[in-house]
């Protein structure tokens, strides 16, 4: 049986679904998780990246945070954030997954902003009369942004909702592994035997080590 | 009697250690120059099947939505079913990080290849028509040549996603870096272990993305002068 079949197989028991810590309570938990980060994400990036839009600085600082954030490893942050104040559990996943929402929403927010510009020039120009800095929001900047912010969710969420699986080292013991890694656990298909001339490095697993408490 | 435990030397902070890193220098640069050269192979086999696909999705306009869909779909999948469903096929070891990491650099590649070839002027491109290059020698020596800004941001991007990514080869047992970040996790959480595979998996992207950009500069000469 090839592995789509067993897929099949495995997909056609019902069991699979309806047990707990099955397909359904992991699906449940997957878009929980990943709907709690983009929030997160939106809470933090939009009203940094409205406001530098406005006063039109800091382009150089929504680069920056974008190429950082791309660089740090998922496997990091899912390993250090619990070991935090953060605890082991969902704020630490949350957290961990919302840093690679932030970019794109950030980004957009900002261009969004910036884009609208032109039509904003006539807010910019009732200013003096209309009220202080903050008090003029300008709402047809913010109506302007409104598509590139979606665009920025749109692109935040898949960069959230494929790490999760990486979750398992921060997860309690109570909690079932995610699909993916009981499938890596299972080893039902069995690994390549090692070639003789190669020295064969440890696989890790992803198992809770024992002093965990 | 006192028996100096150097492990209970209270220290400063548990995030960082010298003494950690002075101890472990060599295994600290051997997961380093793993890291590196994984990286540097996957983005080097992730440009050369990326570059064709792009200058295909360019050339015909029809494949250009399909060879976009298909890597934006390869981009989704997440890295761990990746990794769980290949090792089978490619052993537990290097090619295995290298295919993975390969496939999910494709798409930031092609997406930016092709982006810097329709920047290409239409003058620019019917003058040389005009001038007799064919469809080959166009594109070797007027439209790539163009397009290299664009293939240079995502060859940039590339790598720097490319070093984050391949710590999660950690559970095949090629993760360069990642295996710090792994082993100070299961060894009762040795922070300084996690910490020093982060901050240095975080250098090296930013060292790699810097001689990327130097390099470029020195590629497109053009563009330096029009801006001094």
């Amino acid at each position: 049986m090839n592995p789509v079949q067993q897929a099949i197989v495995w997909l056609n028991d019902p069991l699979n679904w309806s047990i707990p810590g099955g397909i359904l309570d992991r699906l449940g938990e997957h878009l929980t998780l990943s709907a709690l980060a983009v929030l997160l994400g939106c809470v933090v990036a939009w009203p940094i990246g409205l406001w530098l839009g406005h006063t039109g600085r800091g382009g150089g600082l929504v680069l920056l945070v974008s190429n950082v954030t791309l660089a740090i490893p998922t496997l990091a942050l899912l390993t250090i954030l619990p070991l935090t104040f953060l605890g082991f559990g969902r704020p630490a996943v949350v957290v961990a997954l919302a840093v690679f929402a932030v970019p794109p929403l950030l980004a957009t927010a900002y261009t969004g902003v910036r884009q609208a510009d032109p039509e904003a020039v006539v807010v910019e120009a009732h200013a003096p009369v209309v009220g202080p800095h903050a008090e003029r929001t300008q709402p047809r900047r913010i109506e302007g942004a409104d598509q590139p912010a979606a665009r920025g969710v749109g692109e935040g969420l898949p960069r959230v909702v494929g790490p999760v699986p990486l979750d398992r080292p921060v997860r309690g013991r109570g909690h079932h592994p995610h699909p993916v890694v009981e499938a890596l656990h299972h080893r039902r298909v069995q690994p390549c035997p090692p070639r003789p001339h190669q020295r064969t490095p440890r696989p890790a697993t992803l198992a809770m080590p024992r002093t965990f408490s | 009697m006192s028996l100096h435990l150097s492990y209970r030397a209270a220290p400063g902070n548990p995030w960082f250690s010298w003494q950690y890193v002075r101890d472990n220098s060599d295994t600290i640069l051997a997961a380093l120059r793993e890291h590196t050269w994984l990286t540097a192979r996957a983005v080097l086999i992730a440009a050369l099947v990326a570059l064709p696909l792009a200058v295909a999705a360019y050339w015909f306009r029809s494949l250009a939505g399909p060879i976009l869909a298909l890597t934006g779909v390869l981009y989704t999948v997440p890295s761990l079913a990746l990794f769980a469903f290949l090792a089978p096929y490619l052993g537990i070891g290097a090619i295995t990080v290298l295919t993975v990491v390969a496939l999910y650099a494709l798409l930031v590649i092609v997406r930016n290849a092709l982006a810097g070839l329709n920047q290409v002027p239409p003058e620019v491109r019917e003058a040389a028509e005009g001038m007799g290059y064919g469809r080959w020698g166009r594109l070797l020596r007027i439209e790539l040549p163009l397009a290299l800004p664009g293939i240079l941001t995502g060859l940039r991007l590339a790598t720097v996603s490319t070093v984050a990514l391949v710590t999660v080869g950690v559970v095949v047992g090629r993760g360069g870096l990642g295996q710090l970040i792994f082993a100070g996790f299961q060894n009762n959480f040795y922070k300084a272990e996690i910490m020093t595979g982060t901050v240095l998996c975080v250098l090296l992207a930013l060292v790699l993305d810097l001689i990327l950009a130097a390099v470029g500069r020195m590629l497109t000469p053009w563009l330096r002068r029009r801006s001094s």
